[in-house]
């Protein structure tokens, strides 16, 4: 509890949130042992590592803020835009001095096939622009994307994919973390899906691919998958309808082992399955899941298993239900759930 | 050439109370992109961002006649930003399948950046909902803990407790 104290202090001190008095009371805690100076070292790191390079920014908010006046019903037209379309107006009467009138008529059909081919040719570049696209689920939610392809991928709750749009000609990859479903188009070209160990490669088919932590899981619905490892390519198994195998870092795939796809890929139903997981794993799911937080007070319940399925239910039911099969209590603190013995 | 010193918040405020679209305007320029950085963030999406970003404004005109010059006008606006996205992801239910945005090639500005950000914003959305938004907060919007504090109406003891939570989980998510 005492450490927790000093953890809040060390935060404080990085944001520039601390007291004088907390910052005496927390140097005289640093100095005490070298261990909570690197308590405190590891808190910065995390700070450092927060940092977000890209964020996007938007220049003109023009165009913004006349739609919103728009809706709002505001008047008052900004002077800015009157005094270009008064400027504009003015180089026409300029160039049409320039011509005779009988000529005006060929001058605006020019102009009007110059724009025309601008437009298209804008266009036509644009629609041939290829774009590095990245779609990422937070807590509570699924998201659904249709491919360039066709292909449909379901994404289940914190899970993150990356590919390029549209797709090559020769290959459709996508890298993927987390959870998610694919049900792909027959192509020429191989699909490919990338996690951090693995990699899977299919023509046409719908398959399931689970990555956290040091371990991915493929599960075939329908068709036939290649799995290798990323480390070892040459390392590959063969996976068709119904079949399960896994990765582990380090290691060759696991040999395909038949399961029942509809109970296994409950997720796209709602439903949770666990079987023989580990209670650190399914805490883990039930935060991304429910987007609550959970304690686990006694680290050594981390390793107990749980085989249990909950179709839809509650985050109190599931964890009532948990703590009963554990022989364990939970209560709410402060908008966190402690689980203990 | 007429010197121009921009008004402060308090000052917008008491003209927006009059009806004056200008300092309506204003003040829509001097918060957009601050606003634009928390919806981008917590929505994933562009076009997500830029709507709510007009629902934000659209309820600051319509109760205009409500406003409190004496209170932080940054900190009513980050309030019903935020209410905003809590609403927006109550609504919909997490079964429903729709079309993300996306990011496109412009915003990525190295290969390098792109892929730590990524790891970041995933690890910043894996967070619980209430301790995700004091973060950010703090994180990217240089709030002190008493502004979050007066902007998510918390107490600064609850601020210093989310942010410890945020950085145990994001130091295990990330490390």
């Amino acid at each position: 509890m005492k450490k927790n104290k000093y953890y809040n202090l060390c935060v404080k001190a990085i944001t520039g949130d601390i007291a004088p008095e907390e910052k005496v009371r927390l140097n005289r805690w640093l100095e005490e042992s070298k261990e909570n100076q690197n308590y405190y070292d590891e808190i910065v790191a995390t700070w450092q590592q927060t940092e977000l390079h890209d964020f996007p920014f938007i220049f003109d908010l023009d165009q913004e803020w006349s739609q919103l006046k728009q809706q709002l019903r505001l008047e008052s037209e900004p002077a800015r835009t009157k005094l270009s379309q008064h400027r504009f107006g003015e180089i026409l009467d300029k160039y049409a001095e320039i011509f005779r009138p009988r000529l005006r008529p060929a001058f605006v059909t020019c102009l009007a096939l110059l724009i025309f081919f601008a437009f298209f040719f804008i266009f036509k570049n644009q629609s041939m622009k290829s774009e590095y696209l990245e779609i990422f689920t937070g807590n509570k939610q699924h998201i659904g994307y249709v491919f360039s392809d066709g292909s449909h991928v379901k994404l289940n709750s914190g899970s993150l994919i990356k590919f390029i749009k549209p797709f090559s000609d020769s290959l459709r990859r996508v890298f993927l973390s987390g959870e998610a479903f694919f049900e792909v188009v027959h192509d020429k070209r191989p699909f490919e899906v990338v996690t951090r160990l693995a990699k899977t490669t299919v023509l046409g088919t719908e398959f399931n691919v689970w990555t956290r932590g040091d371990q991915t899981r493929i599960i075939v619905k329908r068709g036939r998958v290649r799995l290798s490892s990323l480390q070892t390519e040459s390392d590959n198994v063969e996976l068709s309808n119904g079949q399960m195998s896994w990765i582990k870092k380090n290691s060759s795939p696991s040999l395909p082992k038949n399961v029942d796809t509809d109970y296994i890929l409950g997720w796209l139903e709602g439903r949770l399955i666990f079987e023989k997981t580990p209670l650190q794993e399914i805490i883990a799911e039930l935060t991304r899941i429910y987007d609550v937080s959970i304690e686990v007070k006694n680290s050594e319940l981390n390793e107990q298993t749980i085989t249990a399925t909950f179709d839809n239910l509650s985050i109190e039911t599931v964890l009532a239900s948990i703590c009963l099969t554990l022989g364990i209590d939970y209560k709410t603190e402060a908008n966190v759930y402690v689980l203990q013995k | 050439m007429k010197k121009f010193s921009s008004p402060s918040d308090e000052q917008l405020v008491e003209s927006i109370k009059s009806s004056q679209i200008e300092a309506f305007t204003t003040l829509y320029y001097r918060y957009y992109n601050n606003l634009y950085r928390l919806f981008w963030l917590r929505t994933n999406s562009k076009e997500k961002a830029k709507d709510l970003i007009q629902d934000v404004f659209t309820r600051i005109w319509e109760n205009r006649q409500k406003l409190d010059s004496k209170k932080s006008i940054k900190a009513y606006l980050y309030r019903i930003a935020n209410n905003l996205v809590i609403d927006s992801f109550r609504k919909k239910s997490s079964q429903e399948i729709y079309f993300a945005d996306r990011f496109s090639a412009n915003d990525i500005s190295t290969e390098k950046s792109l892929e730590t950000d990524t790891a970041v914003k995933l690890a910043i959305n894996n967070l619980p909902e209430k301790i995700r938004i004091v973060f950010i907060l703090s994180r990217y919007h240089g709030f002190k803990y008493a502004e979050i504090a007066q902007t998510l109406k918390i107490s600064i003891k609850t601020v210093a407790s989310r942010m410890g939570q945020a950085f145990h989980l994001l130091r295990e998510e990330l490390s």
